[in-house]
Order: C-alpha cells, then structure tokens, then sequence
C-alpha cells in the first residue's frame, strides 16, 4: 500500500508503540487502586506519560495533562464543561467538527458561536479575535492546523492576543502535535487537545488534554477515580476531576513510547514536507489543481467535475493500493471557505517514510487516473 | 513502625511525584496503601525511615510538593500526626 492518508492516523507506527502496549497490557493492572507492583507500576506509567507529555508541550504542572480517548474528546469536555447559556465564542472558519459540532449543539443550549472568516485560505489575523470579542466573549477556540490543506495558524501571536484581552483559548492540536513543536505555556492558551495517534505516531484511542489553572470544567464523566472516595462529587483536582474510570493503559504506554520518539519525528518532518512538495509539484505538472497553505504536509485536490469518491475508491483499488481520503475530512467549514463545500476534495499527506520510489509509484497512479477521466 | 513514617498526599498523581521526587534525590520511599483513618485523598501513600523524614520533606518542598500530612505510629495501633 501507498500510504498517503498521515493526516487520519499515523502509519505504519514505531514497533517499540506496540511492544509497549503488548507489555502494559500483559503486565498492568488497574492504576491507583491497589498496593502491589502491578497496579503501582500502572500509577507511575500515568505519571511518567504526563511528565513526558509535560516537557514536550511545555507544560510544567504536568497534572493539568488529562488522559483522554481522543482530541474529539478532550475539547467536548473543555467546552460542554466551561461555557454556559449566554456566553459568546469566537474560533476559526477552519474548525474540526470535533469543535463545529460541538459549538453547533450548544447553540441550542444558548451558546453563541461567531466564525472569523481570515483570508481565502482562512487564516486569521489575531485582531480579528480582538476586534470581535464582546462583554460575554467566554472562549476563543483555535484550530492550529487544517487538515484540508495545511494552514497553521499563528499560534504565539492569537495566544498574546488573547492574554491581552483575558479570554482563554482553546487549542486544537490534532493536525500539528508532532509536526510542529508547540509550546503550551505561552501565556492565553488555556487547554489544548492532543491527539496521540496522528503526528505523535501512537495509538488510536489515545489522546491529551492540557487544561490550564485558568480553567476549571465541569467533569463530563462522574466516577472512580482512586482517589476521595467517600466524596459523592468528582475531586476538584487535577488530573482526577477530569479523569473517571479505568484508563486505557496499553494506550498510555503505547503514548509515553511515541513521545520518547518525538524529537526523531520533528526532524522527519523536514522529510515529510519535501514528500508532499513532490506530489504537489507532480500532480500540478499533471493538471490536477492543489490547494496547500505549505506549512502542513497535507493538501487536498480541487474537483474539477469528478467524484473524490470515485478516484479515492479507484486508487485504492489498484494492485498496489493508494490510500488517499475523499470527501469533507470532517472539516465542512473549511470547505466552505476554501468553495470546495459542494464537491469536497481529494486529500494527500504523505509521510515522512515514503520513499522516491514510493512517490513516483504513486504520481504514476494519479497520471494513470487521469487517463481515465 | 516506631522507626517508620507515613506521608500521605491530596491525589495519586502528587504521590507517584513524590515517589519520583525522592528517587531522584536518592531517597526512595515505599509506596503502600493508605492506613485506614489517614487524612488526604488518595488511596496511597509513601513510607519513609524516620531518619529520613526531614530530608524527604525538604526534598518535596524544594519542588513546591506539600504533604496532607505525615504520620507515626501511635498506642493501640493508631496514626498521630508526626512533626518534622
């Protein structure tokens, strides 16, 4: 397989992800809730995953790091658990539904949600965010990178911003943890939603999220958490409030194992960018139309009449399959900005791993299509 | 026990930074679960030989780590607050 589809979930993953999950899952037991060396060595696995998640992100108090399933998740809990009937939200026109259809469901509980248009590739000028903050302005809410076409919003600049004027904001990470390094303890980034399976390489169903002191959610989940049992509220402190249950402990070891190689996958991105520069000069000099910011390695083909659908079930039809992804990417918003609402688009983003061979193997596919068009 | 300690903290993630706090400072402490009665909230908490206690305190105090408490063992198998 011609694996051009990084930006759904990494693959193939470090080895050493799945050894660590094999060996949790063979050796642990339930954290926090026992005094023998199992259930021990689990507690400080999870405390070894937030320190490690601590020094990558920049995140000194590493129990504000909660363990999630998914980035999907964590920013359900930040904003079902901090915004209330009557506030205001400003975030990009570049959203994620893991944010659209949340902002969209709190519309009916009496949230108000705004999107800043930015320029015609969506990318927004921080005093944009100032300009069309109000009184009851509760949240600004960031997509940091585009999964449509690799934009990266200017993080340092809209985080001064929002120290500025006081109101927190709300990162999404899922397209740039791992591609980029991003330092959360600039001062206004409140939370952030990491993704453990994309750019970080480990695996599906892991996920972070860093809620800063300045946030204080309403747990989404009532349960045990090892801790204040007699209590029939969930502890206010972290990372417990935020945490009921049993935690996926393969998925944490797998998590600590990917972080440990994140200083390897930063430099491949040098690598992974000049892959998708590649395809994007190849496809272009083939006629097919590229939409990419450039600052992403992920980039979608505009339809020119034909169905993404068909050519992504073609491709990956072939004897040697190409897996690209058709469609919205869970992004209408960004179609919308970019007119590719109606048609959605054809998405590339190749890997760091992929070899010469690889990407000429795979502009042969796109040339063979073409043919068939 | 006489000779034993009980430090007990707020969350199982401050005690495992505890644990991890003092190993670094070449101290290591015995995770064992709470005894019953103990204040703080998590289920576990660190045993430490009482000729280390003050050398454990002001490790975790240097990294802004305040036990809910530290404890001895008293008459009739009871836990009294021990001072550092």
């Amino acid at each position: 397989m011609l694996y051009l589809d990084q930006a759904s979930t990494a693959h193939p993953r470090p080895r050493s992800v799945s050894r660590a999950m094999a060996s949790a899952n063979d050796a642990l037991v339930n954290p926090g809730r026992g005094g023998y060396p199992a259930s021990l060595d689990a507690s400080r696995l999870l405390y070894s995953l937030r320190e490690a998640a601590g020094a990558a992100f920049g995140v000194a108090d590493s129990s504000r790091i909660v363990l999630c399933g998914s980035a999907t998740e964590g920013l359900n809990t930040v904003l079902h658990g901090c915004l209330n009937t009557g506030d205001h939200v400003l975030c990009s026109h570049l959203e994620h539904n893991a944010v659209a259809r949340v902002l969209h469901a709190m519309g009916e509980m009496g949230v108000e949600s705004e999107r800043i248009p930015g320029d015609d590739v969506g990318r927004i000028d921080p005093a944009e965010f100032t300009a069309r903050s109000r009184g009851n302005t509760a949240m600004w809410v960031l997509n940091h990178g585009s999964n449509v076409h690799g934009l990266l919003q200017d993080l340092p600049a809209i985080a001064r911003a929002a120290e500025n004027i006081g109101i927190p904001l709300v990162v999404d990470l899922a397209q740039s943890a791992g591609h980029r390094a991003v330092d959360l303890s600039q001062p206004g980034i409140a939370a952030a939603a990491i993704p453990g399976h994309k750019g970080l390489a480990g695996p599906m169903g892991s996920a972070l999220l860093y809620v800063g002191t300045s946030l204080h959610p309403r747990p989404r989940r009532q349960g045990g958490t090892g801790s204040f049992s007699e209590s029939a509220s969930m502890p206010e402190e972290f990372p417990d409030r935020l945490e009921a249950g049993t935690p996926n402990l393969p998925g944490a070891a797998g998590l600590l194992s990917a972080l440990g190689l994140l200083h390897e996958r930063l430099d491949d991105e040098v690598r992974a960018m000049r892959n998708c520069r590649v395809l994007t000069d190849g496809l272009a000099e083939q006629g097919w139309e590229t939409i990419w910011a450039e600052e992403l390695p992920v980039f979608s083909l505009r339809s020119s009449g034909w169905d993404p659908a068909v050519l992504a079930q073609t491709l990956a039809g072939l004897e040697k399959s190409v897996a690209v992804r058709s469609g919205l990417h869970c992004a209408p918003w960004a179609h919308e900005r970019l007119g590719t609402l109606a048609e959605g688009t054809l998405r590339l983003s190749p890997g760091a791993t992929l070899s010469d061979e690889e990407l000429s193997e795979s502009l042969s596919a796109f040339a063979q299509l073409l043919r068939g068009l | 026990m006489e000779d034993m300690r009980i430090l007990v903290f707020v969350t199982t993630h401050q005690t495992m930074q505890a644990e991890a706090v003092l190993k670094e400072g070449g101290l290591p402490g015995v995770l064992v679960l709470k005894p019953k009665g103990l204040v703080g909230n998590c289920g576990l908490a660190l045993q430490v030989g009482l000729t280390e206690i003050n050398r454990a305190v002001e490790l975790l105090g240097n990294r802004h780590i305040v036990p809910a408490g530290v404890f001895r063992s008293g008459p009739d198998d009871r836990w009294e607050t021990a001072l550092t």
